[in-house]
């Protein structure tokens, strides 16, 4: 087994590379990755060579399992669904469709486990939050967005932030 | 990602047939940005998470959009 730090970019990166293949390994013991924190990964080559570093393997090589974290599996699982639905999503103006899309419903479907993963979603997005206020709605059937903030979403993010930090989940 | 749009949308798009006037914004959308707004998402969703007039109803139709403007 060879172990290596990525950031989680990388790691996605590499998923999203694999596609079908099964691979990519996260050993982050209680270290919540959407916290920055690097994660290990442990990638076993299906030849066993002693390669330095996994990720210069063909991808396809690369056999291994998922030794996660449940926290760290909600992550990634959550990270992919993000992918995925601002590819679907495409240059969409309206909110409904953007919503209703399976990916974001998915994320929705994870319940309360998704309201911190969307707040730190929120934060990393900084000065540019996407939409994520009809899935924290959704989820918590709160508001704390004021009706004269509706529409601007830094305003929004900033409410939902702060509620979030004020309130937890 | 170029514009306010994505390349992928509009493929028959070439060089020389648009010009790039704006870096891609996800703060406003083309709605808002035709009633001279680049701060609001306009979109009259009955979640309320758009921007959209008082007064209008949050319907997606036809007239409610020709309503608010």
């Amino acid at each position: 087994m060879i172990l290596h730090s990525y950031s989680p970019k990388q790691v996605l990166d590499a998923m999203a590379f694999q596609k079908a293949e099964y691979c990519l390994c996260v050993a982050a013991a209680g270290t919540p990755p959407a916290q920055g924190n690097d994660i290990v990964l442990a990638c076993y080559p299906s030849d066993w060579v002693d390669e330095p570093d996994p990720m210069a393997f063909s991808l396809n090589e690369i056999q291994s399992e998922i030794i996660a974290d449940k926290k760290t599996q909600r992550w990634l699982k959550f990270q992919q669904l993000v992918k995925q639905w601002k590819d679907e999503r495409g240059s969409r103006s309206s909110i409904t469709q953007a919503a209703t899309l399976q990916p974001y419903q998915k994320i929705i479907g994870m319940g309360d486990d998704a309201v911190p993963l969307i707040i730190s979603q929120l934060r990393s997005e900084g000065e540019k939050p996407d939409q994520w206020f009809w899935a924290l709605k959704a989820i918590t059937l709160h508001d704390p967005v004021k009706p004269e903030d509706r529409g601007n979403f830094r305003k929004m993010a900033q409410a939902w932030i702060l509620w979030y930090e004020n309130n937890g989940w | 990602m170029a514009g306010s749009w994505r390349p992928q949308d509009h493929p028959y798009l070439t060089e020389d047939t648009f010009n790039i006037t704006s870096d891609c914004d996800p703060i406003y959308n083309c709605i808002a940005w035709a009633a001279g707004d680049n701060q609001n998402w306009w979109w009259p969703d009955d979640m309320e998470i758009g921007y959209w007039p008082v007064g209008i109803p949050r319907i997606e139709s036809m007239d409610a959009f020709v309503q608010a403007y």
